[in-house]
């Protein structure tokens, strides 16, 4: 392109004036041609916007939002919480009844072994009152050191 | 319209709306939320598109719409951070070109503009819309739009006049 069409198409460029075209064949000579230095700057510029156009979207259009995804993921596993809660909390209940607690109808019967365990608790408290014993034996001991004061 | 149907109309758009926002948005997770976002905004209102007779304009100007109110929400106090993210990834890339640095430089003061006229810029520099697109998509006059893209053209140059001093020979 000659140099004074190139300046004027320039100006008309810097204006805003320039068709579609007309910027088209600017393209194509700061492309390929060597290009004066003082118009190293349009050369920049051209040289970004092709350079910007080659960017491309990175994804796949995606028509179902990610955040109705992660809501309905939300709501799945509450579910299963409360179902999981619920079935334990049912599986406790059941097994009480399960359990035989030793329930004692006869009276007579409930009375003995009521006595009868009452007994094993009291052996059980006496043999662990006679090691108080040597808590005796230290009382002893220190009432001999504070007589003989 | 089904599915397909709109995923092929609006594949050949896509990549301009990702570059749209892109300029506007800086960061390259912040546009590609913002596309998907613009995406599931459209196919929502497909029914009312048949009425659109331009797909494409109307997808950008949505795109444009979304991303200046995405600038203008608080989610643009993290934006910052990731700018700067973008700014050594960027560099990366670019460091494969010869005119790495300039490029950058472009980018930069590109950053440094209005919004207004990174759009005008966007659409016309980069994608090369006719004036009647762009005063469709950016509802603004065509004589309006001349002198957003004449000033913005002119402070690039500028700019780079400036840090180079380019021309004084």
């Amino acid at each position: 392109m000659e140099l004074n069409k190139l300046e004027s198409l320039l100006k008309k460029y810097e204006e805003g004036n320039t068709t579609l075209a007309e910027e088209k064949q600017l393209r194509d000579y700061f492309s390929s041609e060597e290009i004066p230095a003082h118009l190293r700057s349009y050369k920049m510029i051209f040289a970004f916007a092709a350079n910007e156009k080659n960017r491309t979207y990175p994804g796949k259009p995606q028509l179902t939002s990610k955040k109705g995804q992660f809501f309905f993921i939300g709501i799945a596993a509450s579910i299963l919480l409360a179902i999981g809660v619920f079935t334990w909390q049912n599986n406790i209940r059941e097994e009480l009844p399960e359990h035989n607690l030793g329930t004692i109808e006869d009276p007579q019967e409930a009375y003995q072994k009521t006595k009868e365990a009452l007994q094993m608790v009291a052996e059980v408290f006496n043999d662990g009152r006679e090691d108080l014993e040597y808590l005796n034996e230290f009382n002893k001991t220190k009432n001999k050191f504070i007589n003989n004061q | 319209m089904n599915q397909n149907t709109f995923i092929s109309l609006i594949n050949p758009v896509k990549d301009k709306m990702y570059r749209l926002a892109l300029r506007l948005l800086i960061s390259k997770e912040s546009a590609e939320d913002a596309t998907q976002e613009v995406f599931l905004k459209l196919w929502n209102r497909n029914e009312k598109i048949k009425d659109y007779a331009n797909l494409e304009a109307f997808a950008m100007t949505v795109t444009r719409n979304y991303c200046l109110d995405q600038l203008k929400s608080k989610q643009n106090s993290n934006l910052k951070m990731i700018h700067n993210n973008y700014e050594s990834h960027e560099r990366s890339i670019h460091d494969q070109l010869e005119t790495t640095d300039e490029l950058a430089q472009v980018s930069k003061i590109l950053e440094g503009l209005p919004e207004q006229q990174k759009i005008i810029f966007q659409l016309r520099d980069i994608e090369q819309y006719e004036f009647e697109e762009i005063a469709e998509i950016t509802k603004m006059k065509e004589t309006a739009i001349r002198v957003s893209l004449s000033r913005v053209r002119k402070k690039i140059r500028e700019e780079l006049l400036k840090k180079h001093s380019y021309g004084i020979k």
